[in-house]
């Protein structure tokens, strides 16, 4: 990774699609400062799903809003298509738009009550395709509806989000961010309110759309097993870091960093009995807010002294797999 | 041989909604072995909470119990919850039975210091002896330090207020312990550490356990038993252990398979179920599954649900058990 800051524009390599430099993200609140992304270096690669999973509060929906210029970073850079996203003339600002959307969390609040569904779905082009008459946007909407599975979408463009069971709202929410063919999505925990038998068919539904419309996606979940299976991609974060990236399988299977290798193991698995006194008490919140070393060196059992003092980078290890750590597991 | 310390029997708990009563708890029946880990397990809407609240009378308006029976079988006799005078209930909630409620985290009360909610609970259920030791100890023994005392609710994680939901539903000394979701707010690494702690205070303190979850992972990493609860009643219960290696239900059966783990074959698609529960304001007939079964035929319609059922290891509540399990098996 070249880690020289451009500032404005750049050729980027063909497979890359939003890149960031040196990005930082602090909030400062009293006496506690919280690095929400701490010196981020990334690439995403276009057409490819790329699932971050990480504990509450480790930056994931910073790093998602960021991506999406909904949210503007305390320092560094952050490019779209070679392009610096806080550097836009108005035109290539709407560009932007035109071609990003995000997928909320709760179906629930994310849709307006008071819109119809033809109104909620149809507002991306309302907004970047001002050519079309109503009978096309209908036209438009009713197919969206058809490939995310509420069919005949032509009957559900008049009914109202309070009809609609959580599963379904979801499907309108993803029939809205792609309606307008964007080129890079952001769903943020799109599964998280919803029951089980729910969660299989959206993702199902997700991962089907993705290689259909051939879009870029950025899938936030805490959820380790579901950000497995959707991802071409996985990064794993630790309090405003990445601190592993790479090929799901081989991420899950074995993991090199010790705090990915946490996650893992705590991962709830079925007939594996829990023991009494496994615990590991930490409290994060004790931890927050400019760490020089490894953001996770504090409960590491393999830390050294170099792992307090100097910032690990992502190196790679193997063909798909890097990883921020002194000493890798092995 | 069992040794229930809670047997209900015919529970019906209803909503009064405008758009009519909701059957939340349909001819409940189940039995809780003394000294166990229970889990419920169920989507959303299936009843578990209001189970949990229907044993310690917390049905508020626009809700109540309208028939059935629920036994606390204590050492020195059988005490019939819902005959209980009011006075005689506040005696014997938190004391005998105690619950951690869903979002407990959010339950405390964001003004006063951790060791005043204790102190609360302590004067209204008339305990005495020394507060602070109690506090200290069930902080303590929910993996937490005694300078949280002195703190409020919004200087804790989520984690830490889940574990001090945990202490303060101990602290006075209840023999069962009904926890209402406890980790699914949490992260996972958080989550085993609370479901170690629970494991680990259930068998220092000689406790019996609900606990109720959506995870059908989480319960089967904790729970002795399992009890699949669907429309208002458990439609399969057994061994944790039997109930993963053959369930007898179909529902059971599905929701197993359509489980995603990290071995999921990252190439295919995820199994899934269709439809929806059924709409609980209105009668339902027979089977409650059978809208969404694969198995399904005109007998399921006729199914009847009341006489002659052992709750006990190994119930099952359909016409062709075990034959959804033993399908698939043949497919895969
Ligand atoms: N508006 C804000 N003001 C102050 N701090 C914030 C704000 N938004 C986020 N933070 C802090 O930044 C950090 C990262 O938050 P973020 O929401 O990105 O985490 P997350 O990984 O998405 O967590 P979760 O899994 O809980 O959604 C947290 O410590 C959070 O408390
Ligand atoms: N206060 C209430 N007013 C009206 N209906 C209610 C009320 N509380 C619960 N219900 C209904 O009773 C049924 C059972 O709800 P309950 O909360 O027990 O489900 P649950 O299994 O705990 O679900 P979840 O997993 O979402 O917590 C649902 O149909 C619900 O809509
Ligand atoms: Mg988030
Ligand atoms: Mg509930």
């Amino acid at each position: 990774m070249n880690r020289r800051q451009r500032a404005e524009e750049y050729a980027p390599p063909p497979d890359e699609i939003i890149s960031f430099r040196n990005v930082n993200k602090i909030y400062k609140s009293g006496h506690s400062t919280n690095y929400a992304m701490d010196d981020i270096s990334f690439s995403i690669t276009k057409g490819k799903t790329l699932s971050i999973v990480g504990e509450s509060g480790s930056g994931k929906t910073t790093f998602g809003l960021a991506s999406l210029g909904l949210l503007e970073p305390t320092s560094g850079h952050i490019y779209f298509q070679g392009k610096n996203i806080s550097k836009l003339n108005k035109s290539q600002q709407r560009d932007f738009r035109s071609k990003t959307h995000m997928i909320f969390q709760d179906p629930y609040s994310s849709l307006n009550p008071y819109d119809s569904i033809f109104t909620t779905v149809s507002a991306p082009l309302e907004s970047f395709q001002k050519g079309l008459s109503r009978s096309e946007r209908r036209g438009r909407a009713a197919e969206m509806l058809d490939k995310v599975g509420l069919s005949p979408g032509i009957e559900f463009l008049d009914i109202y989000p309070k009809s609609l069971s959580g599963g379904q709202r979801q499907r309108v929410a993803i029939a809205r961010s792609l309606i307008n063919d964007p080129e890079f999505v952001v769903a943020d925990e799109p599964t998280s309110m919803l029951d089980v038998s729910i969660t299989s068919t959206v993702i199902n539904l997700m991962k089907s759309l993705k290689n259909e419309l051939n879009f870029t996606m950025l899938y936030i979940s805490h959820e380790i097993a579901t950000s497995r299976y959707i991802a071409d991609d996985m990064a794993v974060m630790n309090l405003g870091r990445i601190v592993e990236y790479g090929n799901p399988d081989e991420i899950t299977k074995s993991p090199k960093h010790p705090y990915t290798d946490l996650l893992i193991r705590s991962y709830p698995r079925a007939g594996v009995r829990i023991l009494p006194g496994e615990e590991r008490h930490t409290d994060y919140n004790v931890y927050n807010g400019g760490i020089k070393g490894c953001t996770f060196a504090h409960t590491c059992p393999f830390k050294t002294s170099e792992c307090e003092t100097t910032k690990p980078e992502l190196r790679k290890i193997s063909h798909e797999h890097w990883v921020a750590c002194f000493h890798p597991i092995n | 041989m069992s040794f229930p310390i809670l047997s209900i029997r015919k529970l019906n708990t209803v909503f009064h909604t405008p758009s009519g009563d909701v059957n939340a708890l349909r001819d409940l029946s189940l039995e809780v072995e003394r000294g166990e880990v229970l889990a419920i397990v169920g989507e959303s809407g299936s009843g578990k909470s209001t189970l949990g609240f229907s044993i310690l009378r917390l049905i508020d308006s626009p809700g109540e119990i309208v028939s059935g029976s629920i036994t606390y079988h204590d050492k020195d006799g059988d005490v019939s919850i819902l005959d209980l005078s009011l006075p005689k209930l506040r005696e014997f909630r938190w004391v005998n039975i105690s619950m951690i409620f869903q979002s407990a985290m959010n339950v405390l009360n964001p003004v006063a210091r951790i060791e005043r909610q204790f102190i609360d609970t302590f004067e209204a259920h008339n305990l005495g002896g020394d507060y602070q030791a109690r506090i200290e100890k069930y902080l303590q023994i929910a993996g937490l330090g005694k300078q949280v005392k002195k703190m409020y609710p919004h200087e804790l994680s989520g984690g830490m207020k889940q574990r001090v939901s945990i202490a303060l539903a101990l602290s006075c000394e209840p023999s069962v312990l009904i926890a209402d979701e406890p980790t699914t707010a949490l992260d996972v690494v958080v989550q085993k550490e609370i479901l170690s702690s629970i494991i680990k205070i259930k068998e220092e303190l000689n406790l019996t356990v609900m606990f109720i979850t959506h995870d059908l992972s989480v319960a089967s990493s904790i729970a002795d038993r399992l009890a699949i609860f669907y429309a208002g009643r458990p439609v399969e219960v057994g061994s944790a252990e039997k109930l993963l290696k053959s369930p007898q239900h179909p529902y059971t059966a599905m929701l197993l398979s359509s489980m995603i783990s990290l071995n999921t074959n990252r190439d295919a698609f995820l199994k899934t179920m269709g439809g929806t529960p059924p709409d609980l304001r209105k009668p339902i007939q027979g089977c409650s599954f059978m809208s969404r079964c694969p198995l399904a035929e005109p007998a399921c319609g006729t199914y009847d649900l009341s006489p002659g059922k052992s709750y006990g290891e190994g119930y099952v509540e359909c016409i062709h058990p075990g034959r959804m399990a033993r399908e698939v098996e043949a497919v895969d």
